[in-house]
């Protein structure tokens, strides 16, 4: 059974260990180089924390070397004919994803609400109507969130190349963005997070990264998610 | 008022450090990335939250103290 990790340009990029410290193996499949490991005994299933770590080291590495396509967790295939099939199938997409992430990197944006802040419509608890007001309290929480959101685009946006976001993906987190950022820009972008941070009064950013950027390989990067 | 000895501080702060990239991590890679047809084999929900972290967090250790109500949500 072959484990997917990642699609790169070169089969020089292709060097070390994977998952149970299996040598990764390069398979040509026409303009692009499948990376993946051998795998003789069935992998865990469902995966340990460990095993996640050490796919995402196979992307880091990988990410030291060139362009990288992360594939998500838990692609397998039972030989290099199937996976050749797959992957062949869709080279001109990837070959144009990886063009498009060429020495760029993601980070992470997270963006928490604060216990301490203020809270936004007092005025709520006066209302008659359980519904009402619970309908007005997610619409006050959305809008909450885009203003956030909106302040982090418009300090941050200039310096990354594009940028995916997400609104309240979760209670007590107002919208998680993912930027594309150029290396030699990654420092900037980092202090000027920093800085946006020590602003904001009512929102906490927590700010990751270098990451394979998982979240900019099946959409065209100019296009804003 | 509590103290903590320097190293339990450095070691609450790395457990944090690590909970806040799991759940970074485990945002993009069982959601993002590429996606090919293959035989995916794949559940979440037993995953063993073992140790390990590869990546250096970028932010503040200020800001991983105030996140610590949101990350023992993973």
């Amino acid at each position: 059974m072959l484990h997917l990790y990642a699609i790169v340009e070169q089969r020089a990029q292709c060097t070390g260990v994977g998952l149970d410290g299996e040598e990764l193996i390069a398979i040509d499949c026409g303009d692009v180089v499948a990376v993946a490991s051998e795998h003789a005994r069935p992998l865990d299933a469902p995966p340990v924390e460990d095993a996640l770590w050490e796919h995402e080291g196979v992307l880091e590495a990988l990410l030291e070397t060139g362009p990288v396509l992360p594939v998500r967790f838990g692609v397998r295939f039972a030989d290099c004919g199937a996976l050749r099939v797959e992957v062949q199938s869709n080279c001109a997409r990837l070959a144009k994803a990886l063009a498009d992430v060429r020495g760029r990197v993601e980070v992470s944006l997270r963006l928490l609400a604060r216990d301490d802040a203020p809270h936004m419509v007092d005025e709520l608890d006066a209302m008659d109507g359980p519904g009402a007001k619970y309908i007005l309290e997610r619409l006050g929480e959305r809008r909450d969130a885009e203003r956030k959101l909106e302040a982090v685009r418009t300090r941050l946006s200039p310096l990354a190349v594009a940028e995916r976001s997400r609104l309240l993906p979760r209670p007590g987190t107002s919208a998680t963005a993912a930027f594309l950022v150029e290396r030699h820009l990654l420092e900037r972008f980092r202090r000027e997070a920093d800085e946006l941070e020590r602003e904001l009064e009512d929102v906490t950013l927590v700010c990751t990264g270098p990451w394979p950027p998982y979240n900019f390989v099946d959409e065209p990067v100019g296009a804003t998610v | 008022m509590t103290s903590t000895a320097p190293s339990d501080e450095l070691q609450a702060r790395r457990e944090l450090a690590r909970q806040v990239t799991l759940v970074e991590l485990l945002d993009r890679i069982l959601d993002k990335g590429v996606v090919i047809s293959g035989e995916i084999t794949l559940a979440v929900a037993d995953i063993d939250l073992v140790e390990v972290g590869l990546r250096a967090l970028i932010a503040s250790v200020d800001r991983l103290e105030r996140l610590r109500p949101e990350t023992t949500d993973v």
